[in-house]
């Protein structure tokens, strides 16, 4: 087996999967080969995902790789088995049209090294080219030469606001001040994106490559990588890049004897999506409770400790690189008039191919849904998708046909956000995922402002009467009365946004509203105070599993008599623990 | 066993050294209490009162900080914690329900209670830890388990129970009272 | 010339200072902009968001506190949206908000007497100042006082904990107190050209008349009957309602200048037409209920059966009644208990016949059983069925017995007869008391009726008292059908309220101040308050014993004898002041009713937090907090003290002491400037009945405590002080006060007390016998003080010596008080030296000052001083408060600074007062006096002028002189912190 290569995707997702495990069995199977670790390629629904390079230069990938199916597919590569079918992805032989369209219809040039590279190696970055671009700036280009091309390629902040990246950066480089901060925001606080996480753990070098040429750009000596806690690996890894990059002078004094200086920081994150916001992600930094404070004055004039500061999400740092090796030009080439360049998202919930995706600005959200995610992984259509996570909104079948740009999709109520997309099929309750995400809002509002501190809360109570069937028409009304004046008066973005989940539900999805209000029904079977569980004595085999299960000790009767079972509605609360337990499917969901 | 004998010795030596490592200045207030919970899995009093006297970070803010942000904790943890994800993906595929078994087999019925009452187990809610694709996510200590019913993840506790020796509360009172059910029913087929 | 930048605020085109907020480019302009979170003393925070303004082209409203202005920038500040929005942020606030702006007695009470407020005065003693309260919303609290059948009783909170307050008893306690100690008459307010005519000169009228006095109308009352007071008088026997009593407070009202016609009907002897014509340009129908309701059986117009208020009224006008031997009262309630005790008093048997059971009896249950004592027979489930007859005369009546069914209306059980069970019983008088209407016969000759009901009462607007006919208002049993007296009095004030409004040509209309309560009594849980306050019996009222109540004068003498004075002092002190601290000056009660806004339109959940009393001199109720953050702030951001901080997040987030220990443990100097940011009552002085609340008048003055002249607002009422706070703006600390300026009144109150005979003639006697004598002074002390302990010790030709402590400059603590060393140069000037070692004496005199023992030597130590009790030999004399004395001090700028502090005099405990005595020098123990004799000694200080009132500097003082005088202040505070866990220098 000399001469195979076994790479073995291990972001969290793939360790969450079991890559460890599969890992250490494939080394026992082939402690010869040549082993190799790379971060997530995106494909997160087939982890843990192997792909081996056989000594004649056939690779195969592939995916689902468990305990079981590790040896199977071990045992082929020897020849001595059959084709684990299964388990395939692709191969140089059996080429996955599906597959191939997931990656041909991309265009990675934040995720460019992702899944490509081990992310513990600078050597490997700098094989696919990481801080070339940092080498043609400090040799070629003026800060403003940077700033030009960042300009050029218009590209637009990508962790949620949209604002001109050029822009902000031109407010810093002329802000008076002996001491600039840049700050790369990795605090991924929406829940359902991931790409940040990506990033950090599965290219590191990229991510401080950006920050580099940003704070090459506004004249910043010091960086702080702020990078949520509940990343370990993500901090593991860029801690390794910054090591290694200060070990090769890419980093640090007098960067490739440039004269250009700059270092950076880690401060992990403690756990509040409010720090995903500008002025709390200062505040935290500065050891405080991360509140928001009042702009202006911006950041860019007056920011860390009162130094100038400009704050870049990871993933437009990711860009950047990209941007000096190529020019602003060829960025800008890709996208839509207002919205350059390409965006990360992260597709979860009913779709079959759910994972890391790079796409270019324009593509319509339905070609994302079909042409890569391979459409609904149920039986049911989708009918929705949650664009945004929290600040973000739902947009409709109906208007699938919506170009991703920043604009068109605010047009639908919704916001670009840092790219989360949870699809939703016919048995998502829109009301109930309002109710979720005002629950998670009221609790990350930092407790400052009025409007947001009480009034989610209110919003959240009235979901939640609505979602137990105790919701009023007036209800509806208040919510969005409540949800119009939050946006209004709030200080921070996340105030400002947090209705938004409700309002563009309200605005598509209103009969599902009027449905839990009127008829007291949740159409999606979703909603517990809505629902009942009954068992259907005539498919049940009295088996007894369910009142094992079942948290409340609500379910009785007697083994393998069938007739006698009942559930105690008095007690039941309703949480399908026996739903999931029963074999013959035998308790119905009204 | 209560939560009583969770409670942390604290070091004042360490403390010392982790303020020596950090820094002084009030902006090192998150790392120092990222490294006390580090070491004791919670924010022992005497440990917080040690960065106050000893650093810049005033008592307001340090009481502040570790009460905003959701990774601190106030009160000693279990010997191992569970962190069940509760991003969207994972809400949407029952996360609640993980809860709700784990919560029943450690036999936790109190709702501000979050710790078994032998102080085995403790039961976290997170925020989203971006395994999306592999919903519902626990984490118990730093191994991940994907893809989980209710009834798996009582499965998962169970078998890493018996790896670390814990006994689980609530699943002994089941078995408790299916021993009894059935001496019950002998008695009554015996009458 | 600053830069400016134009605006257009509101439309109007203006210019405003570059980088100023929204907010003081409003003020400016004279447009006041509400915000809670917003405060000079702080950085602006932008989180109560009640101040946003519209901004065109900005996304959203902009918080006008923290924007800045912006060339060209068009602002809204009252648009539609700004205002729906403010009330939005209000509705919210108080959804979460929790508290009774206002005692739920107050609320319950149909008058709104402040209960509180009063029940306070009575625990500190203060009886007359409880009258003055009670008066401004009951001129009759005598008659209410004897007879009230109390509802605010039966809201009282302290029912949670054990038993209600004895408010009434209370209340009579403190009329009667008034009886004794000279009547409190409010003065009649400037004519105003305007007549009011009254029909019925009873509790309604009457409280009409005290009040449309008040405000300058003339009055005129038409009374139907003799005398005045209405059904108290002729529907009240006088054992419960002694008449001398009543006559006495009518003559108070009377004595305001109302004219009183007796014997004038309306309908018979004159129209509303005629008073119309008279001039009258508002009339106030009050007639009272006297009409008896009718039992609907046959033969009871006939001789032998009598109405009950008929029977009342004709004993009192001395008509002829015969009882015969037996008589028979039918009904339940309170008429019924008086006509059964007043016949049982003409000599008759009595038998009360009432239709259900005892339980549902509507009188009071004392009433019932004195009633009972008395001698009468009570039949329950007894309901007369026909008034038996015999020649032309009743003379029994068949009754018969009922059984309780379902409830009816009332939720009491309606009582059905039981099928055959009548039975004959013989009466010679047969007194129906079941109720009672208003006469309407009264109206049938006017032209233009006012609109009646179908149960005979008036149609009127319960607010203001307005009939169907322009200019004719209507109040009391009239107007709402019979109630309880003190409703009728509270109406007779909402009618004057009215009749002024109207006859100045205004719209009549109430206002409604905004209140927000925790809930009615039966809503609430024992286990949330019983637990917090130490158990205590309800005082009982003394009552005669039935026999001497039967005897005693005929039976017509007084039968309950009230509280006695120690008694009401300790009923008062159980009170639990439900009400809000900051009653009279709450930011969000202001803005909620300024606004419309609510707690109930977007009601929810609210974050349930225990009051934290724990600190001796600052209560933190959280359930008020509103999470402005003003507090956290100014404790961090200004004083540098860090002792609050904001705890967790999101809807939780709450206020509160670091890691939730007591506040005092935490480093807090309890300056209290919490106090003066906070919006609400949220944080307040944790003091007592002592204060309140009462509404009261801020007066300015200036801080004695040191010399650096800090501007103080105080509240007085009725010679306590009730509160210090900061005076906005004040240039001397940046309106920054510390504890001592704020709580010093307070601590003094509590001081110790002179515990000798005559402890200045036994120590004038050791200081005369002395050989040497040495007065040492603290260097913590006032002008005065300091120079009276100069001519004590010049007195004996003895020494003044100082002994300074730790020195704390203006610059070292910016915000405390000053003391030690920067106090030495006036004290040098009066020749004092500093107190060492080896200073040789037989007798030391401290004076606020203390010393170590073996300093002390074998001297003779005579210390005066409130606050160590513990010296050698040590006669101890109170320190009195200096705030309660004139001061003279200099302030930081050189500038002497000369206040007259509106507190009176400080009585004989007087610092200088002492210690002038103990030197037999009489002259000194005036404050002018001592001032020109200090004038005379430090020649600069010469022309000190006094003005009144006014904080004023002039002055040619040298500036080594400047930071001079303190007094004992810091020390008293010392000992009171001591054992309460506080540091304190």
């Amino acid at each position: 087996m000399n001469g195979m290569i076994i790479t073995v995707g291990e972001g969290t997702c793939g360790i969450a999967a079991g890559a460890k495990d599969v890992m250490t069995l494939l080394k026992k199977q082939a402690p010869e080969a040549e082993f190799r670790v790379v971060g997530c390629v995106g494909m997160c629904h087939r982890e843990v995902m192997v792909e081996i390079e056989n000594p004649d230069g056939q690779v195969y990938l592939w995916g689902d790789v468990d305990r079981k199916s590790a040896p199977k597919i071990m045992k082929f590569h020897k020849g001595a088995g059959d084709l684990p079918k299964d388990n395939l992805i692709r191969s140089s032989e059996n080429p996955d049209a599906e597959t191939d369209a997931y990656l041909a219809r991309q265009t990675r040039i934040a995720l460019r090294n992702v899944g490509h590279i081990d992310p513990k190696s600078l050597e490997q970055a700098q094989g696919r080219g990481s801080y070339v671009a940092i080498k043609k700036m400090v040799a070629e280009m003026s800060p403003e030469d940077v700033i030009e091309q960042v300009k050029i390629a218009n590209i637009r902040g990508r962790g949620g606001a949209g604002f001109p990246a050029a822009t902000k950066w031109t407010f810093a480089r002329n802000a008076p001040g002996d001491k600039k901060y840049l700050v790369c925001n990795g605090d991924e606080g929406d829940p359902g994106a991931f790409m940040d996480r990506s990033l950090l753990e599965g290219d590191p070098h990229t991510v401080l490559e950006g920050m580099l040429v940003a704070a090459y750009a506004i004249g910043a000596s010091n960086g702080y990588a702020y990078i949520r806690a509940e990343y370990p690996l993500a901090v593991e890894n860029f801690q390794k890049a910054l090591e290694d990059a200060r070990a090769a002078n890419l980093l640090g004094d007098n960067i490739l004897g440039s004269g250009f200086s700059f270092d950076v920081k880690i401060k992990q994150g403690a756990g509040a999506f409010v720090c995903g916001e500008e002025t709390a992600l200062l505040a935290s930094i500065e050891g405080e409770r991360g509140m928001p404070r009042i702009r202006p004055p911006f950041p860019a004039i007056k920011g860390l400790f009162a130094y100038p500061t400009i704050i870049n999400n990871v993933e437009t740092l990711s860009n950047l690189g990209w941007i000096i090796n190529q020019g602003g030009k060829a960025y800008s080439d890709i996208g839509t008039s207002g919205s350059k360049g390409t965006k990360v998202f992260a597709l979860a919930g009913a779709i079959k191919n759910g994972g890391l995706v790079e796409v270019p600005m324009g593509m319509t959200v339905r070609q994302m849904l079909e042409e890569i995610g391979g459409g609904s992984s149920t039986d049911y259509p989708i009918k929705a998708v949650q664009l945004g996570g929290p600040s973000g909104g739902c947009i409709p079948a109906s208007l699938f046909d919506t170009p991703i740009e920043y604009e068109a999709i605010n047009a639908t109520g919704a916001i670009m956000g840092s790219g989360g997309i949870i699809v939703m099929d016919e048995k998502s309750c829109m009301v109930d995922i309002s109710r979720y995400f005002l629950e998670f809002t009221q609790l990350e509002s930092c407790g400052k402002c009025t409007f947001c501190r009480i009034g989610t809360v209110r919003m959240q109570e009235i979901l939640s009467r609505i979602c137990d069937g105790k919701g009023t028409m007036e209800d509806l009304d208040t919510l969005e009365e409540l949800a119009h004046k939050i946006k209004d008066s709030s200080l921070c973005g996340l105030g400002q946004t947090a209705p938004n989940p409700v309002l563009t539900t309200l605005k598509y999805f209103r009969e599902e509203y009027e449905a839990h209000v009127k008829d007291q029904k949740c159409p999606a079977g979703v909603c517990k105070g809505l629902i009942t569980h009954f068992i259907v004595q005539d498919e049940c085999t009295g088996c007894t599993i369910c009142e094992r299960y079942c948290p409340v000790n609500c379910i009785e009767g007697e083994l393998k008599k069938p007739e006698t079972w009942v559930i105690d509605q008095e007690v039941c609360i309703n949480c399908g623990m026996c739903v999931e337990v029963c074999k013959p499917d035998a308790i119905l969901v009204q | 066993m209560s939560n009583q004998s969770l409670e942390a010795t604290v070091e004042p030596a360490d403390v010392q050294s982790w303020i020596d490592a950090i820094g002084r200045e009030p902006s090192a207030a998150v790392p120092l209490l990222q490294a006390i919970q580090g070491a004791y899995g919670y924010l022992p009093r005497k440990a917080m009162d040690l960065v106050i006297a000893n650093t810049d970070v005033n008592a307001s803010q340090l009481y502040g900080v570790a009460t905003f942000y959701a990774q601190f904790r106030l009160k000693p943890v279990g010997r191992h914690l569970i962190k069940v994800c509760h991003g969207t993906a994972c809400h949407v595929l029952g996360a609640d329900r993980l809860n709700t078994s784990l919560n029943h087999i450690l036999g936790i019925t109190d709702e501000e209670e979050d710790t078994a009452a032998n102080g085995s187990y403790t039961v976290e809610d997170v925020a989203c830890i971006g395994c999306c694709s592999l919903a519902p996510v626990m984490l118990i200590g730093e191994e991940a388990f994907p893809n989980l019913s209710g009834a798996d993840a009582q499965r998962s506790l169970k078998k890493h129970a018996r790896k670390v020796k814990e006994v689980l509360p609530g699943h002994e009172e089941m078995q408790n009272e299916a021993k009894a059910k059935k001496a019950a029913k002998v008695q009554e087929v015996r009458a | 010339m600053s830069e400016t930048v134009s605006i257009t605020l509101n439309g109007q085109q203006v210019e405003a200072e570059a980088g100023a907020t929204i907010r003081a480019a409003a003020e400016a302009q004279g447009i006041k902009i509400p915000t809670f979170c917003h405060d000079n003393r702080l950085k602006p925070f932008a989180s109560c968001f009640l101040c946003v303004v519209e901004v065109e082209k900005a996304r959203t409203l902009l918080p006008a506190c923290s924007t800045v202005v912006g060339p060209g920038m068009v602002i809204h500040t009252d648009s539609q949206k700004v205002t729906d929005s403010r009330k939005m942020a209000l509705d919210l606030m108080l959804s979460d908000h929790a508290g009774d702006c206002i005692a739920p007695c107050e609320t319950t009470c149909p008058a709104n007497i402040d209960i509180q407020g009063y029940v306070a005065h009575i625990a500190n003693g203060q009886f007359e100042e409880a009258v003055h309260l009670i008066k401004r919303r009951n001129p009759l609290p005598v008659v209410c006082g004897r007879i009230c059948p109390h509802p605010c009783e039966s809201e009282c909170r302290r029912a949670l904990v054990d038993e209600a307050i004895a408010i009434n008893p209370l209340k009579r306690f403190s009329s009667e107190y008034e009886m004794t100690h000279g009547i409190v008459v409010p003065k009649a307010g400037p004519d105003t050209g305007h007549k009011v005519a009254i029909i019925g000169g009873g509790p309604a009228g009457l409280s009409a008349a005290y009040y449309l006095r008040q405000m300058g109308h003339a009055v005129t009352i038409f009374e139907a009957l003799p005398e005045l007071g209405g059904m108290v008088r002729y529907g009240i026997p006088r054992f419960r309602m002694p008449w001398d009593m009543m006559d006495n407070e009518i003559g108070a009202i009377i004595d305001l200048g109302v004219e009183v016609k007796f014997n004038q009907r309306l309908g018979s002897d004159f129209t509303l037409a005629d008073l119309k014509s008279q001039g009258f340009g508002a009339t106030l129908l009050a007639i009272g209920a006297h009409k008896p309701k009718p039992m609907r059986l046959e033969n009871e117009d006939v001789p032998g059966v009598l109405g009950g208020v008929d029977f009342l009224r004709m004993v009192v006008l001395g008509e002829e009644v015969d009882v015969g031997k037996k008589v028979a009262v039918i009904g339940g309630g309170d008429t019924a208990m008086d006509c059964c005790r007043v016949a049982r008093r003409l000599g008759a048997d009595v038998t009360l016949l009432y239709r259900r059971t005892q339980a549902e009896m509507p009188s009071l249950p004392i009433e019932q059983e004195e009633t009972e004592e008395e001698g009468v027979e009570f039949r329950f489930l007894t309901a007369p069925s026909k008034v038996l007859m015999k020649d032309g005369r009743a003379v029994g009546l068949e009754v018969i017995t009922m059984e309780l069914g379902e409830p009816d209306d009332s939720g009491r059980r309606r009582p059905v007869p039981i099928e055959n069970s009548e039975e004959d019983l013989e009466f010679d008088l047969i007194i129906p008391a079941i109720g009672q209407d208003p006469d309407m016969s009264c109206i049938t000759n006017e032209t233009d009726k006012p609109d009646t009901t179908r149960w005979n009462t008036f149609i009127y607007d319960m607010d203001t008292c307005v009939t169907s006919i322009e200019g004719v208002f209507a109040a009391g049993d009239c107007a709402f059908g019979p109630d309880i007296v003190i409703r009728a009095v509270g109406e007779g004030r909402k009618s004057a309220l009215a009749m002024d409004q109207y006859l100045n040509g205004k719209e009549t209309k109430l206002e409604h101040e905004y209140a927000i309560s925790r809930g009615r009594l039966a809503d609430l849980e024992m286990a949330d308050f019983s637990p917090r306050f130490v158990h205590k019996k309800r005082a009982l009222e003394g009552v005669h014993p039935p026999e001497k109540r039967l005897t005693n004068d005929g039976g017509w003498a007084a039968i309950n004898m009230g509280l006695e004075q120690a008694q009401a002092m300790a009923e008062a002190s159980r009170c639990i002041e439900c009400g809000c601290n900051a009653r009279f000056n709450c930011d969000l009660r202001d803005y909620s009713t300024e606004y419309g806004a609510t707690e109930t339109r977007l009601a929810g959940n609210k974050r349930a937090c225990d009051e934290d009393k724990r600190h001796p001199l600052i209560k933190i109720e959280s359930d008020k907090c509103i999470t402005c953050g003003s507090c956290v702030r100014i404790c961090d951001e200004v004083r540098d003290v860090h002792a609050l901080t904001f705890v967790e997040r999101g809807f939780s987030t709450r206020i509160g002491p670091n890691f939730g220990d007591p506040l005092q443990v935490n480093g807090c100097d309890a300056c209290g400037m919490c106090i003066d940011v906070c919006p609400t009552g949220s944080m307040a002085a944790n003091v007592g009945k002592e204060c309140g609340p009462w509404l009261s008048e801020p007066t300015n003055t200036t801080c004695t405590s040191c010399s650096k002249g800090c501007g103080l607002m105080v509240r007085v009422k009725n010679g306590i002080v009730v509160q210090v706070r900061s005076i906005n703006d004040d240039p001397i600390n940046g309106a920054n006060i510390c504890a001592e300026g704020r709580f010093g009144y307070q601590l003094m109150a509590n001081g110790a007390t002179n515990n000798g005979s005559d402890p200045i003639q036994g120590a004038r006697d050791v200081i005369f016998n002395a050989k040497s004598v040495s007065v040492v002074v603290s260097t913590q002390l006032t002008v005065e003080q300091c120079f009276a302990a100069a001519e004590l010790a010049q007195a004996d030709g003895g020494r003044l010596y100082y002994a300074s402590g730790q020195s704390i400059t203006a610059e070292s603590k910016p915000y405390g008080k000053i003391t030690g060393e920067a106090n030495v140069a006036l004290l040098s000037r009066l020749g004092a030296k500093p107190w060492g070692a080896g200073t040789n004496s037989d007798c030391i005199v401290l004076v606020g000052a203390t010393l170590p023992e073996a300093e002390l030597g074998s001297a003779k130590v005579i210390a005066v001083s409130a606050y160590d009790p513990g010296i050698n030999g040590a006669i101890v004399l109170p320190v009195a408060d200096p705030l309660s004395s004139d001061g003279a001090f200099l302030n930081r700028d050189g500038q002497l600074t000369i206040l007259r502090s509106p507190f009176g005099d400080a009585g004989e405990r007087a610092v200088h007062r002492v210690l002038a005595k103990l030197a037999g020098r009489k002259a000194l123990s005036d404050l002018g006096g001592l001032r020109s004799k200090l004038a005379e000694k430090v020649t600069e200080l010469a022309p000190i002028t006094r003005l009144n009132g006014e904080r004023v500097a002039a002055t040619e003082l040298k500036p080594e002189l400047v930071p001079a005088a303190l007094d004992g202040r810091g020390a008293a505070f010392a000992k009171h912190m001591k054992g309460m866990e506080l540091g304190w220098n």
